[in-house]
């Protein structure tokens, strides 16, 4: 009887994870390898931010699940709606789905209604995007307001970035002097992470950019009939407002035992070396879900390898072979801050005691010049084309 | 039956466009595939498919090793750094200092002359190796080094 592996997620950890485990496994063990997605494709989200600004079509951001049909995956487009650890099953609007592993990597659920953040626009999603693509092509001046209610966000350059590329975009289109860019942040100073050399380079980058940063920023919501920003100890009026909304739990995770209490909110609990859950052996959560809980940042490169890493555990346990997990011992991130372009490592270390993996405070540039904008894009687009 | 006919008219119109696409661009596609047989044989296209291939082994090598990041920190983005720093004269003067101390050096350095460096013993030693007005110059260089490293080293 074939072995059941099914794969929760079309995104960067369920993509990877599905390829990775049919190299391994396909002809070599009676496997059968499902993945379920809410849509039928795989679109790189990193992506969104230059379809948003206009530079990349929907269609070149993306790649059909379809296409992990060479290798034997079967794909099934389906919402899933509840895990089930305890009864092996997976609830889903399509109908119930066993397994013998499951590997899980949901994301994160986009959190718009704290804050009433659903009134301004974002690029957190393919509809998002093409909506501020439209809102940033008919703004002729005013004030922009990047708004970050929480440290929490999928992807965390990323507030920093879209800023420092809509004064770019705007110089670009004639029109600078005729907008003030803010950017509404938890954080004390701009990046703080990823160490003091990256906040100083983003201050300069600001500072020489004319961009306000309002850090230590406590929200209280955002106003949209006088269009302003509320801030317990600030408002800020805005024309044009980009929000950056809070990661929460995906649903179908919520009132399982995969779920564990931290600081920072409800999270699946997984081992940072593998991605396995602690409770049950048969499952791994290889998504920015327990991203949290290990310490690493809820991005694709942190989850991109511990997906790798639970893909190796289960072949090495169906093959009999011994598991070399795939975790990293550095972290790369790629930022584009208009016309400068930004390359930080982060050296990692494993702290198998505590389950945790420690890298904020030991980052470091490795490029700083307009030759890290063409790095990225190179990067992300070779990324997305060797994924399948 | 009418949808079916206006599907097949579609087909027929999409393969009239390619074929008429290829004929006008005839010689550039024979140019292009000589390119590619070229790049075949030298073997340069099959490196290129292993790095494609490849791609997701490469960038988990260098996620697991620092050290190549350490690297490109310190000599790629530190230079780059310190080279936004100079001006268009500092560059030209630094250029003609490597040039011909980097050239001199290069063709005076090696493991024999080394190897066969008398040592200076105390401070006669001292005192005698300092007969040597080449010593004495690279001395003269060595506190001017150390004077400018002084003077570098307050400022932020």
């Amino acid at each position: 009887m074939a072995k059941k592996i099914l794969v929760l997620g079309g995104g960067v950890g369920g993509v990877v994870a599905a390829k990775k485990l049919a190299e391994r496994l396909r002809g070599r063990v009676d496997v059968e390898i499902t993945i379920i997605n809410d849509t039928d494709y795989y679109l790189l989200p990193p992506l969104l931010v230059n379809i948003a600004l206009g530079d990349l079509d929907p269609a070149q951001a993306q790649l059909p699940l379809s296409m992990l049909g060479k290798r034997g995956v079967k794909y099934v487009k389906a919402v899933v709606t509840k895990v089930d650890p305890e009864n092996r099953t997976v609830e889903t609007d399509k109908g119930k789905f066993n397994y013998d592993y499951l590997i899980a990597s949901l994301g994160v659920e986009n959190d718009f209604k704290t804050y009433n953040l659903g009134v301004g626009y974002h690029n957190f999603s393919l509809e998002g995007a093409l909506k501020l693509k439209e809102a940033l092509r008919s703004f002729t001046g005013g004030n922009v307001v990047v708004f970050t209610p929480e440290p929490l966000y999928r992807c965390g350059v990323y507030p920093f970035e879209i800023i420092g590329q809509l004064d770019t975009i705007f110089k670009k289109r004639g029109i600078r002097d005729k907008v003030n860019l803010t950017l509404v942040h938890p954080f004390e100073k701009p990046i703080q992470p990823l160490g003091p050399e990256a906040v100083k380079i983003t201050m300069d980058v600001f500072h020489n950019k004319g961009i306000n940063y309002i850090g230590n920023a406590r929200p209280v919501e955002v106003d949209d009939k006088n269009k302003t920003v509320v801030l317990t100890s600030d408002k800020v009026k805005y024309d044009l407002l980009i929000v950056v909304p809070p990661a929460r739990l995906p649903k179908p995770f919520e009132g399982t035992s995969l779920v564990v209490d931290t600081p920072m909110g409800k999270w699946t609990a997984a081992n940072v070396y593998t991605g396995r859950s602690p409770k049950f052996d048969d499952v791994y959560l290889p998504g920015e879900h327990s991203m949290p809980v290990i310490g690493l940042p809820t991005a694709g490169v942190p989850v991109h390898f511990t997906a790798l890493a639970s893909a190796g555990a289960i072949a090495g346990e169906l093959l009999g072979q011994p598991i070399d997990p795939a975790q990293i011992n550095a972290m790369t991130c790629a930022m584009d801050y208009g016309e400068l372009g930004l390359m930080f490592n982060c050296d990692i270390k494993l702290d198998m005691n505590n389950n945790k993996a420690l890298w904020m405070g030991s980052c470091y540039s490795i490029l700083t010049s307009p030759l890290g904008k063409l790095i990225k894009d190179v990067f992300y687009k070779t990324w997305l084309k060797t994924t399948m | 039956m009418m949808a079916e006919t206006t599907q097949t008219q579609n087909v027929d119109e999409k393969l009239l466009e390619m074929i008429g696409m290829l004929t006008d661009n005839m010689d550039e596609l024979k140019g292009l595939l000589d390119q590619i047989i070229e790049l075949k044989r030298s073997g340069a296209l099959d490196s290129l498919m292993l790095i494609i291939n490849r791609f997701e082994e490469i960038i988990q090598y260098l996620f697991q090793e620092p050290a190549l990041f350490r690297l490109l920190s310190v000599l790629m983005d530190g230079s780059l750094q310190a080279m936004n720093k100079l001006d268009a004269q500092d560059i030209i003067n630094l250029k003609g200092t490597i040039q011909s101390l980097g050239g001199c050096m290069g063709k005076s350095l090696n493991m024999e002359t080394l190897s066969n460096a008398k040592p200076v013993n105390g401070v006669f030693g001292l005192m005698s190796a300092l007969n040597d007005p080449d010593v004495r110059k690279g001395l003269g260089i060595a506190m001017e080094l150390l004077r400018i490293m002084g003077r570098c080293s307050k400022q932020k």
